[in-house]
């Protein structure tokens, strides 16, 4: 565990200390059980976000191919309730990568700022999401009960229960982990991100490198919609996914991603993500009222980042 | 004898005007070649153009008697042609293997081979007698260490063709002693070596032929048993001085005085312009004339030393600080720190003036057109307006914008910085005439300039910079341009001045 991680996993001890001195029921199997129920959707699209975040991007239209995504397989689901599950994950996934690919011929042929244009179709898929569902949400009727006990149901081990929509989650950012670590392609990933006109002299194509990034990303907010579904058990059009990018971003850039790309890890990107899923449960459980705790979150991310730019000034 | 690469006819434009012009060189195997000339004489574009990052104009390239083209330097690099850059480019955020095997990592089907990556990064560093650890991040080495690296990812490509491009300027004697030994190893294995460089000592310690090069054309071609230092400077300078020299005038009281200033990238400037006056600074690039330059303007801050304007003390703590005194700096790079390109005319020449055009803080577009329009007049600007974009003018009357935008400001020192840097021959002579106007107004003129004649012509005196010092201050109407490279690269001569 290098210096990032260390600091996402030591604000991760203290936090959980202090909420767990003032709240000793934190440490039972419900309470982590409903810790691990954030997780999965997170850190599916993280890990998309942690890919484009090191080539030195952003994508802000994942939340809404999420929830185009939600919907779109929803529809599917309504037509043919008994399709087979791997179909329907693959289905999200599909529908993801398309408007992934999407973004990224749009960023490398029309060599426009990724941040213009995802904050360009952050709006135009939503919209999109709503001319699908004539505005109506995909209801808990239209979801097959075998697809939403993957979110409850799963391994158990000392009566916490891994879901399976976890372990599909942790799949992914093993496959992140390899895909990064291993192979040509993620090490491109790194290179472009810490040097474009290195890269370049190097004959790296920063032009397949970005277009694999944002489709992957895409892809990824895809599959997360089809889990999105399995979670909640409904799909609106308008809250499935929404502002869900700034959450992903902060989750990535809490486990010590550089914002500006070439260095990061996978490992702090899922300590981010736990962080993240933590607080949230632990606002409530420790009685914080409502209205205090949007502005709680938001200060426990700032102090993190915070503190992760702190100690990198302090290491240069 | 066909081992090596061969360019013929090399001819590179830029902007229409040929820095390069049919340039033949031969950079033969096991031989160590010297590429050298004053600033700007094309050098740099020759080499860059063989190892792919230019397309030349015209010419061609043969690699062991093959004829080859480079669309890109990795083509030139999987070719065996390797540049390594005096500013390394690497990957800061990557290991020290990883930034040798960027882009041709050692793999298996899509996945890295990192123990073979470390291995082999290991044996490349050795044989290059290195002590890096592959394993090592990049960030935080020395532009000595991260050159280093460059040199073992073009071992890792098999380049056989070397070429240095000013790689030495940044690094320590016993850094530079340490790359030599680098280049006689590769040299003994057979490589063709290429080093473009200014520094006459290294040449002629190192390297085994030399091609001269001025104004973008060869004038020469020796060995090094068959020349001598004094005989390379004569032929780098060698023009006929056609320009007439500068009518003398009369020096004012001293305005900008300076004692033993230091500050980043210059030491102990001892440096006195009078009202009236103009002062060269000649030396080469890097030399530390800009950083004096930049340190006098506010931009940086001076770390030791005094500076006095018109004989009170002063501290100049911004450019802010630095209008409000009276001194004004046209910078070298117009493009980035003079202009607003896709502005007008009116607005990129009123912009450091604007507060006094103004009318309780609302911009007033009568004054501010009628202003711009008397120094168009003056300066012969050519446009149509001046609400033509800046962006569709010619270099020449680019730098009578920014040169109008500094005079607007009425200073009592102009600080110039490279003013006729890329511009034609008929604007050059027009910015000439205005800086000599200027002078005789009573205005302390500083030119920073590389361009000898340039500098003899209009100069005053002229103050040389070598290494952050200045070191010979010459008599503008008796000083030659070899006095001045003589001084500048560290010669005997130099005591001459």
């Amino acid at each position: 565990m290098g210096k990032r991680e260390g600091i996402a996993f030591g604000f991760l001890v203290l936090l959980s200390g202090v909420a767990g001195l003032k709240e000793p029921r934190l440490f039972q199997p419900q309470s982590i059980e409903s810790v691990l129920l954030w997780m999965p959707l997170i850190t599916v699209v993280a890990m998309g976000q942690l890919l484009v975040i090191l080539t030195g991007g952003i994508d802000l239209s994942i939340g809404s191919i999420l929830g185009f995504s939600g919907i779109g397989v929803g529809l599917v689901l309504k037509a043919n309730p008994h399709l087979p599950l791997p179909i329907v994950f693959l289905a999200g996934l599909a529908i993801g990568l398309a408007l992934g690919a999407f973004n990224a011929a749009v960023i490398v042929w029309g060599k426009i700022s990724p941040l213009i244009v995802t904050i360009g179709t952050l709006a135009a898929f939503r919209g999109l999401t709503f001319i699908l569902s004539k505005g109506d949400q995909i209801d808990s009727s239209m979801i097959p009960d075998s697809l939403t006990v993957l979110a409850h149901s799963g391994i158990t081990i000392a009566h916490v229960t891994l879901s399976w929509l976890l372990i599909l989650a942790l799949t992914i950012a093993l496959i992140t982990f390899a895909t990064l670590g291993f192979t040509t392609f993620g090490r491109n990933v790194f290179a472009l991100g810490s040097n474009a006109d290195a890269a370049r002299l190097r004959g790296i194509s920063s032009g397949s490198v970005q277009f694999a990034v944002y489709a992957i990303c895409g892809a990824l907010a895809g599959l997360a919609g089809v889990m999105y579904a399995s979670r909640f058990g409904f799909v609106n059009p308008g809250s499935a996914g929404s502002s869900f990018e700034l959450t992903v971003i902060a989750a990535v850039a809490i486990g010590g991603t550089k914002l500006t790309g070439g260095s990061g890890s996978v490992l702090g990107v899922l300590l981010g993500c736990l962080l993240l899923s933590c607080i949230n449960v632990f606002l409530s459980l420790l009685g914080i009222d409502a209205n205090y705790q949007m502005l709680t979150y938001g200060l426990v991310i700032l102090i993190a980042i915070l503190t992760d730019a702190a100690a990198r000034r302090g290491k240069a | 004898m066909t081992k090596g690469l061969r360019a013929a006819g090399i001819t590179i434009s830029f902007g229409g005007i040929d820095v390069v012009a049919g340039v033949d060189i031969k950079l033969r195997s096991g031989e160590i070649h010297a590429l050298v000339g004053e600033n700007g004489a094309g050098k740099s574009s020759l080499a860059k153009a063989i190892a792919g990052v230019y397309r030349p104009r015209l010419g061609s390239l043969e690699l062991n008697g093959v004829g080859v083209k480079f669309r890109n330097p990795r083509e030139a690099l999987d070719a065996g042609v390797a540049l390594i850059h005096q500013e390394p480019i690497t990957f800061p955020d990557l290991s020290v293997a990883e930034n040798i095997f960027a882009g041709h990592h050692l793999r298996c089907g899509p996945f890295v081979r990192w123990s073979a990556t470390l291995a082999r990064s290991r044996e490349l560093l050795e044989s290059l007698g290195v002590a890096l650890d592959p394993a090592s991040p990049v960030a935080g080495l020395s532009v000595a260490a991260r050159q280093q690296v460059e040199l073992a990812s073009a071992l890792s490509h098999d380049a056989t063709v070397w070429i240095f491009d000013e790689t030495t300027a940044p690094l320590t004697p016993k850094e530079v002693a340490e790359l030599f030994t680098v280049m006689r190893r590769l040299r003994d294995q057979g490589c063709a070596l290429l080093i473009v460089t200014h520094h006459l000592q290294e040449v002629f310690a190192i390297a085994d032929r030399i091609t001269v090069l001025r104004d973008g054309k060869k004038v020469a071609e020796k060995t090094v048993a068959e020349s001598n230092e004094d005989e390379i400077v004569r032929l780098m300078v060698g023009r006929e001085l056609s320009l007439e020299r500068h009518e003398a005038r009369e020096a004012g009281e001293e305005l900008l005085v300076t004692r033993g200033l230091c500050g980043p990238g210059f030491r102990d400037i001892d440096l006195t312009v009078r009202c009236g006056e103009i002062v060269g600074l000649a030396g080469l690039v890097g030399a530390g004339r800009t950083e004096l330059a930049r340190a006098l303007f506010g931009i940086t801050r001076p770390t030791a030393g005094r500076m006095l304007l018109e004989g009170q003390e002063v501290q100049v703590a911004s450019p802010r600080t630095a209008l409000r005194l009276g001194i004004s700096l046209v910078p070298e790079d117009r493009l980035h720190e003079g202009l607003l390109l896709p502005q007008s005319i009116a607005v990129n020449s009123t912009l450091a003036y604007l507060a006094r055009l103004c009318n309780g803080g609302w911009l007033h577009q009568k004054n501010i057109h009628a202003e711009t329009n008397k120094y168009a007049a003056r300066f012969r600007l050519a446009c149509r307006n001046t609400d033509q974009a800046v962006s569709e003018l010619s270099g020449g009357n680019q730098q009578k914008v920014v040169l109008a935008k500094w005079l607007m400001t009425q200073p009592k020192l102009l600080i110039l910085d490279e003013p006729t840097r890329g511009v034609d021959v008929g604007a050059k002579s027009e910015v000439h005439r205005i800086i000599r106007e200027l002078a005789q107004e009573g205005m302390a003129v500083l030119m920073i300039s590389s361009d000898l004649p340039e500098v003899l012509h209009l100069s005053d005196r002229i103050a040389v910079m070598r290494e952050g010092r200045i070191v010979a201050q010459l008599n503008g109407a008796e000083a030659t341009e070899e006095q001045i490279m003589f001084a500048a690269t560290g010669q005997q001569g130099a005591a001459l001045g």
